[in-house]
Parts: C-alpha cells; structure tokens; sequence
C-alpha cells in the first residue's frame, strides 16, 4: 500500500493514524496533510464549546417575557401619558363655559334657513355666499365667539333691476334696511323718513326690503329690494337694522315705531358709529 | 442513566422516566435547536408529545431514544415556524437576560486554566448554525455527554455510516470555512 497525501485525504476520513505505522510515516515528514488533519481533530473540541456554551444559555432561567411586558407597560404609559395631555390640553384651547350659540340678548337669533329657495342652488347667485353658519360655529375663544354672533349673518335680496345683493356688497357702507309690511302702511312711510333723513350721507346705503314682490307703496323713494328668502339678520317685517360698515348688527328695532322716536333711536346709533349728520 | 425500556406486559411509568431523561433531552435540544433558549420549550413540548403518543411506543428501543427523536422533530419544526420566527423577531426571543441576581448566564469554562477564547467560539458557532440540519445534527449530537454514533443513527434514523461521512462532512465543511476566514 503505497501511503501519499491522496492516500491520506481519501481516509480523511479516519482522523486517527496511530495504528496505521505507513500513514504516520507520511504525516512525519508532509506537514500539510499533519496541519490538515489537526485542524479537523480541532473541530470537535470547538463544537463541544459551542454545545456547552449553548447548554449553559438553555439552563439558564428565561426572562423572555418580560420585553413583553415592558411592551405592554411602556404603551400603557404612553397612552396614559397622552390622555393627560390631552385632558390638560383641552381646557386651555376652550373656555371654560363655551358661549352660548345664540346672538346677545340684544339680538335675537335667526331663524334657521328652511326657505327651499336658498337651498335650491339655481336660486342662488354667483355673489351669493350660503346661509350663515355663524350659530353652529365653534367657537375657541369666547370674545371671538361673541363677536361671530354678533356678525350679521349674510343676506340675500334682490333688487327691482333683478341683481342679487348680499351683506358684502354693502362693506364699507352703514346699511340701514328696513322690511316693510304692506299691511302696515306706516312701515314704509317710517322707513321712507329715515331714508329722507340720512340719504345726504354717502357712506349710507339704505335699503326698503319686502318679503314678498310687492308694489312699493306710492309717494315712497328709498330703494327698493326683494328678500330672496334669506333670514335678513333675524330683521322680520316692520323691522328696520342698521349694520356698520363692517357687517355687524349696530342696532335694530321697529318701523312700527313713532317715527320721530324711530328716527332719534337711528341717529343715536348712527352716531355711535361715528356718522354724523 | 438507566434506559427505561419497555417490556411485554410492563406499564411504564412516563413521569419517572421522564424526569430521569429530562436532562439527556434537553441537551439534544440544545443540538438539534438552533436557537437554545427554546430548548427547554423543545423539551416540554416533545414529553407532552410523547406522552400523548406511548401507545406507539413500541419498546424496540430505549425509550430516552424514542423521546428523542421526538425532540429532534419538534426542534426542527419549531425552528421552522414562521410563526415562532415572527414572535422571534418581535420579542427579541433571542437575547439573553440577566437573572434575577443580576448576573447574566453566560457559558463558563469549567476549566479556568484552560484557554478559551470567547470570540473564536462565537464565531464557531455562528458556522455550525449555518450549516445545513442533516449535517448539524450529528456533530452537535456527538458533543452530547456520552452519544456515540450507534445511537446517533438510532436518534436520527439513518444507518451508522451515513451518520459517520455526515460527520465528516461538517467537520469539513466547518474547517474548510475556519480557514477561509483566518486566511482573510
């Protein structure tokens, strides 16, 4: 039997030579087939590490569950943690008692808007804007809140040429209208004097609004509008409201009125607005 | 350790033999397991397993070999799982944690005086866990306190020869990646 290194890496193998006198004559003097079989023999020893050392983490007490439950107690944490912020949050962002929907008790609050007209889209013209939200608003801080109240809800009417008015339109002007009753003959005079008394001012626009396409009652010049069933600020027939140049209700009360009282209570509020005569 | 066979007649009682196995079971789960901190749930598994299965336990062999091959099974098949896999992955299965005094159990020599390097046998392992299961097995099994290859071949059931040349293989295969490695 002739013993070389092909010899010896085909009874690889075997690991042990000791009894084999002809392979351990070769393994003296052929250092690689030595150094190849040593590191085989080193194998095992390694492997019997390994299985000792994987032995000792399989006794050693498991504790796997517990990033379970710091899972569980972290996101319980976190979850409290973020309700109490946002229980400590809310107040701040909301007052405290929220203000009530309703305008001030010096106004009275619109009616909703069931008219099908309004909510029929083809009634309603480009420069419309749609009913006003301002009741349902949320309101976050309570003097905006009272202010939105106080917003004279957009109106809509048209006037006698047919073009369609809003509250917009008259920015920048003091709009006094009044809606006549034409049951009541008085109303359109009463609004007829106020018209006379301050048409002299150009930052006064005012408007006779009827509910109703009816004939302007004769001897009567102010400006005449259709309401096109929009709540006209809460202003019902025989009313007359005066709204400031930025669109709140400066004061409201009746064409039912004395007219001489009615035209003294419109001036005074003209000139709380700063309009003189 | 006394193999507890089955004779003609004879009612064996599972939980002694059981208790008595438990500590040869575990370290052929810790073989066949590629991940040893399932082991012990290898084990529990595989006795629950058998106990449930001992009619079929014929008492052609001792019954620590029976149980074995069930925990090879079970190792095999719980290491397969994708769900065991996920749950790995999620709950970090695989670190090991301090015990309760605080220490962490990590293998220790039992000879101090013998050298041992921790990084080349992390490293050892890491390529025994590589290698393929028909050829893990039998190596890791060899290393088990006082497995020979006959009962190698018995556990695995393949004949004794295959178990040697898939020995070889390993030991080879192992070397050949040891020596790459060192070379680099």
């Amino acid at each position: 039997m002739n013993v070389d290194c092909h010899w010896i890496e085909e009874n690889l193998e075997r690991l042990a030579f000791e009894d084999d006198r002809l392979a351990q004559g070769h393994l003296a003097v052929c250092a690689h087939c030595r150094e190849q079989i040593e590191s085989l023999r080193a194998i095992d020893p390694m492997v019997k590490q390994v299985f000792e050392y994987d032995l000792a983490i399989a006794r050693s007490p498991k504790r796997r569950r517990s990033p379970v439950l710091i899972g569980a107690f972290g996101t319980a944490i976190a979850a409290a943690l973020l309700l109490i912020v946002a229980q400590v949050r809310q107040p701040a962002s909301t007052p405290g008692t929220p203000a009530p929907p309703a305008m001030t008790s010096k106004i009275p609050a619109p009616e909703p808007a069931t008219s099908p007209k309004i909510q029929n889209p083809g009634a309603v013209t480009g420069r419309a804007k749609p009913e006003a939200t301002v009741p349902d608003r949320p309101s976050s801080v309570p003097r905006e809140a009272r202010q939105a109240d106080r917003q004279a809800p957009e109106f809509l009417v048209t006037d006698l040429a047919g073009y369609s008015r809003t509250l917009n339109d008259y920015r920048g002007y003091v709009l006094i209208f009044g809606v006549w009753d034409s049951k009541d003959p008085q109303t359109a005079a009463n609004l007829e004097r106020v018209y006379k008394s301050v048409s002299a001012n150009t930052k006064i626009r005012v408007l006779g609004i009827s509910e109703d396409r009816e004939v302007k009652p004769a001897n009567t010049t102010f400006p005449s509008a259709v309401n096109q069933g929009s709540q006209l600020l809460g202003g019902k027939a025989g009313d007359i409201v005066v709204v400031d140049a930025n669109g709140t209700i400066a004061f409201r009360g009746s064409l039912r009125d004395e007219s001489s009282r009615l035209l003294r209570s419109v001036q005074s509020a003209l000139t709380a607005l700063g309009i003189q005569k | 350790m006394t193999p507890v066979a089955k004779r003609a007649g004879e009612e064996i009682d599972f939980e002694a033999a059981a208790r008595e196995c438990r500590p040869f079971l575990l370290q052929i789960a810790v073989a066949s397991t590629r991940n040893p901190s399932d082991a012990e749930d290898v084990v529990q598994e595989a006795l629950l397993r058998g106990y449930r299965g001992m009619k079929g336990f014929r008492g052609d062999c001792p019954l620590r070999i029976w149980l074995s091959r069930i925990v090879v099974r079970v190792a095999i098949n719980h290491h397969r799982s994708v769900a065991r896999r996920l749950k790995r992955w999620v709950f970090f299965g695989d670190m090991e944690f301090p015990s309760d005094d605080g220490t962490i159990h990590e293998y220790d020599p039992p000879d101090p005086l013998r050298e041992f390097d921790r990084e080349r046998m992390l490293d050892v392992r890491k390529h025994v866990k590589r290698l393929p299961d028909e050829f893990r097995l039998p190596l890791m099994m060899l290393a088990v306190d006082g497995m020979t290859v006959p009962e190698i071949a018995a556990v695995l059931e393949i004949p004794e020869g295959t178990v040697k040349s898939r020995i070889f293989y390993a030991r080879k295969r192992l070397n050949a990646t040891l020596r790459t490695k060192k070379r680099r």
